[in-house]
């Protein structure tokens, strides 16, 4: 096929796909109107489960826009080459999962309109006033470090803002592990291995997003991509899921540990139906187990194909926990009164239930939608595709 | 933070006439609750023009002895005053009676369960943007004006003492201004407590004869309430979070 | 790859960066459309509302004119954060003395707030929250002196009267 005709045929693919995406994202917003116009009573959200599917999606967004920068921050700051050719498409795919789920979030409000109030009066004692400005600074300086990687002017200063983008994702992790963290009133809460624990989500979260989306650009490109990369990848992969199991074993255990989170463990752990379940087959079973055995196992694990998957289940596996820590940690009911048995009108000492509505998803999905439709376009404007030297990656990865 | 969103520009032009004004207006109130003007100045003596002090902290102090089970009038009241009813889970409820059973030696309680109003809220240390605040006087609040319906304050309360306006509204109490898309709570009527009344839960209980809710300055040690709170046992729900809550319970 | 390395010579940066900017417009500008209420065709017609009930406003016209929004402003933060409740600039002033006899609200075509924001196509947000009605004249609660020259009308004849803030064109959104 000559040069022409391929281009005529990608740049018809190019624009179903984005037509595609488009239509997902305006979904999204019909669904978020709707919301706001008959107000949250349409959603499954109530004055018990005041944050819902959105949050998942949103929260799952923003941990994994800091974790996708890592693969970036590994070429970078630590220099690795096979890394380094990947870092600018890691640091668009930072921007874009930003981007979707604070959209996501924002849309949510009670008062969407009001975002330039949250842009004007802060509260600095407020962990989310401070994410408002964690989120707009990565924004800003992952743009830069970008453009320090694009311009062939800039390179010499890549390295220093490969560094601070580094540092920025921490302090935003932190952060956003921060807003349930900080929340002494509830028993899921109030602990401050949420803001590690975040990071390390976001680690695993955001490789497996990586993978994931350059499998893809390789494969709507007809390129293939070198399979010594991949595994490289997936050995990273398969440590960071480990971790996110390590750290929720030990945050498990120190509820365990304390007397008084007891119930609530026995709530979450053994008797929390959709709960305990998406605790058990969702986030460990499917998002942790099944996908480490995949990524480590001596044969399957050096197929392409298997670490694909393993990164779609580490993803599915991620939704499963963010529903569990944020839904699951709303369903618990508050302790106001220890030892004593409590009911009221406002469901006081009752598990809630939530019951997502179908323009929550919706909304949630049109966030994903706009991630991939920013990075769909941005790819296609700028050279965000990996620019591997292919034989030197081979050696290197054989001497690595 | 909440002290610097208290900065208010500096008295601008239109307050010389806004004085002569207040005058007049305090001279016509004065002529038209000729007979609540002892009322006025006993409770607490704060013309409009002043602003509320922080010598002052508003409280309550609830007798759970006193509170029978099944009993709802202080509930009814405040949605009465207040504007609102129905315990649909997305209605707002700024108050509710919680009916609590000791499993050890199985002793039941009643009480009503509102917003506590406390020293250390940490609904206004999560909000983002200032618009929950706590007034100088101590009544925690929120600035429907720059909520923007994040709904951050209501997983932080430790008393779910905070609800979300669902769906749009129609029909409110001139004084208590709600809306769609805004979190709320209890404000202690602060509209009833500006114009030297108490809440409208306090005085309905008195009114049906009950006397579980009192009302008062917890600051002036010459007040029932503070009195009874040097006296007697009371509890604040929740003690171990340290919040110096300014509802207090006693007989629990 | 050599798609894209063509790709580069037909969108260079600044083109790039031209159909970022314009996607970025079109994002928002999805996100920002709102209902709007179709408007009569032709020229807008002047707002046309009831004659206030009082005297004489606290200030002249004109100056209500530009500066009722910054009197309001600054009124609502003294009430709200420091529980100053002098009446020259409160909204229930404003509402008692300017609601529409026939409707008794401040709302609807004729109502004095809603029809001039609707010629002059300023969104009021004021009402989703904030009564568009006097208050009815009640015992403890009301303030003593808007209470006077509040017209005695009954909660329930005040209802019947009401106008619905949905159904009326303009307002919200």
């Amino acid at each position: 096929m000559n040069i022409e005709a391929f281009r005529k045929i990608e740049g018809q693919a190019f624009y179903a796909l984005a037509g595609l995406l488009g239509l997902v994202v305006l979904i999204g917003f019909g669904a978020a109107h709707y919301m706001e116009t008959h107000g949250h009573v349409v959603t499954g959200m109530t004055n018990q489960i005041v944050w819902g599917l959105p949050h998942v999606f949103a929260v799952f967004m923003i941990v994994a826009a800091s974790g996708v920068l890592n693969v970036a921050s590994i070429g970078s700051v630590f220099g690795k080459p096979v890394y380094k050719a990947r870092a600018p498409l890691s640091g668009l795919l930072a921007i874009a999962l930003l981007a979707g789920g604070l959209t996501v979030l924002m849309l949510d409000l009670g008062r969407p309109d009001r975002l330039i109030v949250a842009m004007t009066h802060f509260n600095f004692k407020s962990i989310f006033a401070l994410n408002v400005i964690l989120y707009t600074g990565f924004f800003a300086i992952v743009a830069v470090y970008i453009w320090t990687m694009m311009e062939r002017k800039m390179h010499a200063y890549s390295k220093y803002a490969g560094f601070s983008a580094f540092i920025w994702r921490l302090a935003l992790t932190t952060a956003t592990g921060s807003i349930f963290g900080f929340l002494v009133a509830r028993q899921a809460y109030s602990s401050a291995i949420l803001a590690p624990m975040f990071i390390i989500m976001s680690f695993s979260y955001g490789l497996a997003v990586f993978i994931l989306v350059q499998s893809f650009m390789y494969l709507w490109n007809g390129l293939e991509l070198d399979p010594a990369i991949l595994r490289r990848m997936k050995n990273l992969l398969a440590t960071f899921a480990g971790a996110v199991l390590y750290f929720t074993i030990v945050y498990h255990l120190t509820n365990l540990y304390f007397a008084k989170q007891a119930a609530f463990e026995q709530f979450i752990l053994v008797d929390g139906g959709i709960f305990t379940t998406l605790f058990w087959v969702g986030q460990i079973f499917i998002g942790t187990l099944i996908p480490i055995a995949l990524l480590l196992h001596p044969t399957l694990g050096a197929n392409c194909k298997t670490v694909i998957w393993s990164a779609l289940l580490i993803v599915v596996g991620g939704f499963a926990q963010l529903y569990v820590i944020i839904i699951g940690g709303q369903a618990f009911p508050l302790e106001l009164f220890p030892g004593m048995q409590e009911s009221s009108t406002f469901f006081d000492g009752a598990i809630h239930y939530y019951h997502p509505s179908l323009p929550e998803l919706l909304l949630g999905i049109g966030g994903i939608g706009m991630a991939l439709l920013i990075t769909t376009i941005a790819v296609r404007v700028l050279r965000f595709i990996p620019q591997d030297d292919f034989h030197h990656v081979s050696k290197e990865a054989l001497t690595d | 933070m909440s002290n610097s969103m208290d900065k208010t520009p500096e008295n601008n032009s239109p307050d010389k006439k806004r004085r002569q004004f207040i005058g007049y207006s305090a001279a016509m109130a004065g002529l038209a609750i000729a007979p609540g003007v002892t009322l006025f100045d006993l409770a607490h003596g704060r013309a409009p023009e002043e602003a509320a002090s922080s010598k002052v902290r508003w409280g309550m102090l609830i007798d759970s002895g006193k509170c029978a089970s099944g009993c709802n009038d202080c509930v009814s009241a405040c949605g009465t005053e207040n504007g609102f009813s129905g315990s649909r889970e997305t209605d707002s409820q700024w108050i509710r009676k919680v009916e609590i059973k000791d499993l050890r030696i199985g002793q039941s309680h009643s009480l009503p369960m509102m917003c506590q109003h406390c020293e250390h809220p940490p609904c206004v240390d999560v909000c983002p943007t200032g618009a929950s605040f706590k007034r100088a006087d101590g009544i925690v609040l929120v600035d429907r004006h720059i909520c923007i319906g994040c709904r951050y304050c209501m997983m932080a309360c430790p008393y779910k003492a905070r609800s979300f306006v669902h769906e749009e509204l129609h029909d409110q109490n001139p004084d208590v201004p709600r809306g769609k898309g805004c979190v709320e709570s209890c404000t202690l009527c602060v509209h009833r407590i500006d114009r030297g009344g108490q809440p409208a839960c306090a005085d309905a209980c008195t009114a049906a004869g009950h006397n579980a809710i009192l009302f008062g300055d917890l600051n002036d040690p010459n007040s029932e309430i503070s009195k009874r709170v040097a006296t007697l046992a009371t509890t604040q729900v929740r003690a171990d979070l340290g919040l110096n809550v300014g509802v207090r319970y006693q007989g629990i | 790859m050599v798609s894209l390395a063509k790709l580069r010579v037909v969108l260079n940066w600044q083109r790039g960066g031209l159909l970022a900017a314009l996607l970025a417009l079109g994002a928002f500008a999805t996100a920002s459309v709102n209902a709007h209420e179709s408007t009569p065709a032709g020229r807008v017609a002047l707002p046309v509302h009831a004659e206030a009930s009082g005297d004489k406003c606290v200030r002249d016209t004109s100056y209500m004119k530009r500066h009722h929004m910054d009197e309001l402003k600054h009124h609502r933060k003294e009430t709200m954060r420091k529980g100053i409740r002098t009446t020259e600039f409160s909204l229930q002033g404003c509402i008692n003395c300017h609601a529409d006899k026939k409707t008794n609200s401040v709302l609807g075509k004729e109502g004095f707030c809603q029809s001039c924001h609707s010629y002059a196509a300023v969104k009021l947000d004021c009402f989703e929250c904030h009564a568009s009605k006097p208050k009815a004249a009640t015992a403890l609660s009301s303030m003593p002196a808007s209470s006077a020259d509040t017209p005695a009308i009954m909660p329930q004849q005040v209802q019947a009267e009401s106008v619905d803030l949905n159904s009326t064109g303009g307002v919200r959104k």
